[in-house]
């Protein structure tokens, strides 16, 4: 009985560690994301200024080049079939974009706003400043990550073995 | 009508041409700002009573540009954009100027598709005058027509068979060269041209006749060059300059008659010049058909009128693979 128990109990501290280490890594996956987001941007202004090559043609660049598999946002708003583009990148935005925040999926929802709708050095500002707005979530990541990493990390230890105790 | 080019418009827009394009053979489709949708065809015309927003407006921009406007830029500021197929979509807006040049059109006010056609076969009439058999080129030909009588059609088809050509007449391809201002005659799409112009043809589209037509002769060596509507003011040094390159051309003007073509100082230098050996004027009631066919008579230094009973291509089978060597 008392092995049963000391088992369960070593399970609850286990399971609450896990946790805590799942929310440490959805950081971190923020992070992995924001940056991708980031260098696909820089490969799109690149593609823009010296191609001037279509965004489909240049997402399903950035989805080869990129991206490490074919399940992220570029790839998926050249699948969708909406006559609108925006709705097309809104629809992929939430589908493939699920480690960001809030505020991070606003920007590059608004980012698909003008995207394709104005002239070469219109789509080089945009991007510009959608680049500028992402380092700000990038550098907000890290810093949250920072913050946080020891926090959750501890939190998911201590509070199994602060259940362990009220089981006890 | 060509149901492809459907899908460059909104939803609702789509289903009411639809609705109203029964058996018309729609060659144009008219699309305004706040205005009844047009249907046009050869003889007739139909209103839709349908009147497209801004935002309809300019959800069709970005599905004629596949929603990247700065691709196209270009081609927006020369007024057109060619879409896959060979259709071409005329736009007007507001034109935002720059050092003297037309760099964009915002506020797209209307588009015109014009959807492509390309009749094989149609220069049958045109080829007998333009070919010189014996030695297996063409004669440097001027055709002359009113906006919209089927001059490009025309040429395109006189391309394609001088090019690929001509199997039963025993005439041998020859290198063309097609400088396409417009793009209306190949209609190039991402390099590749969407209009049958024969096997031997090199297209240089989307810069002046004046630096396209130089370009060409010195990279492509064509034995005949072509270009849709001169009469701008560097033609007659450009031409010159083909055709004592070694060059035979063939090109197309706007006009009815000869007092037309005079009114254009280049085009009336060109005449005096004799450059042209044919000059053939399109029938302007009747798309496609040659009125009449001027040659010029070395011994009496004029242009003479043809008779057509002199030539006789009645046999004359043309196709797009003719393809000889």
């Amino acid at each position: 009985m008392i092995l049963i128990k000391f088992i369960i109990l070593i399970l609850i501290v286990l399971t609450t560690t896990s946790l805590g280490m799942q929310k440490v890594k959805s950081f971190k996956e923020r992070q992995n994301a924001l940056n991708l987001f980031k260098r696909s941007l820089l490969f799109m202004k690149t593609k823009i200024e010296f191609t001037y090559e279509p965004i489909k043609r240049i997402f399903e660049d950035i989805s080869s080049v990129i991206y490490e598999n074919k399940d992220n946002v570029f790839n998926a708003c050249n699948s969708e079939n909406e006559i609108t583009f925006y709705n097309n990148w809104t629809k992929a935005v939430d589908k493939t974009l699920k480690d960001l925040k809030q505020d991070d999926l606003e920007i590059i929802k608004n980012f698909g706003k003008m995207l394709g709708k104005t002239d070469k050095n219109g789509q080089i500002s945009e991007i510009e400043l959608a680049l500028c707005l992402i380092e700000k979530q990038i550098e907000d990541a890290e810093n949250y990550y920072v913050k946080n990493e020891k926090l959750y990390k501890t939190i998911g230890v201590v509070s199994g073995l602060a259940l362990c105790i009220i089981f006890v | 009508m060509n149901k492809e080019i459907l899908k460059y418009f909104p939803d609702k827009i789509k289903s009411v041409i639809e609705e109203n394009v029964e058996d018309l053979n729609v060659e144009e489709i008219r699309i305004r700002n706040n205005k009844p949708i047009i249907l046009k065809a050869s003889t007739q015309e139909k209103t839709i009573r349908y009147y497209p927003n801004s935002d309809e407006m300019m959800t069709i921009l970005q599905l004629i540009c596949e929603n990247s406007i700065y691709t196209y830029q270009k081609q927006i500021a020369e007024g057109f954009v060619t879409l896959k197929g060979g259709h071409r979509v005329g736009l007007s807006g507001s034109c935002v100027v720059e050092n003297g040049k037309v760099i964009n059109i915002s506020y797209i006010n209307s588009f015109n598709f014009r959807i492509s056609r390309q009749i094989i076969g149609c220069s049958k009439d045109a080829l007998k005058y333009i070919l010189d058999q014996n030695k297996n080129e063409v004669k440097n030909t001027l055709i002359v027509s009113p906006p919209g009588t089927g001059k490009t059609t025309i040429l395109r088809d006189i391309v394609r068979q001088i090019s690929s050509g001509i199997k039963t007449l025993k005439f041998k391809g020859q290198t063309v060269g097609i400088v396409d201002e417009r793009g209306e005659i190949a209609s190039l799409y991402k390099g590749e041209a969407q209009n049958e112009i024969g096997s031997k043809t090199d297209v240089i589209e989307n810069v002046s006749k004046s630096i396209g037509m130089k370009m060409l002769i010195r990279s492509m060596a064509p034995k005949v060059i072509v270009a849709d509507e001169i009469g701008g003011q560097n033609d007659i040094e450009i031409i010159k300059y083909a055709i004592c390159s070694g060059c035979k051309g063939i090109f197309t003007a706007h006009g009815a008659s000869f007092d037309d073509i005079y009114v254009n100082p280049v085009l009336k230098e060109l005449i005096s010049s004799h450059i042209f050996k044919v000059i053939m004027f399109l029938n302007p009631k009747h798309r496609g058909e040659i009125l009449e066919v001027y040659k010029f008579n070395k011994k009496t230094n004029q242009y003479e009128k043809q008779d057509e009973e002199e030539y006789s291509f009645s046999n004359l089978n043309l196709g797009v693979s003719d393809d000889i060597n």
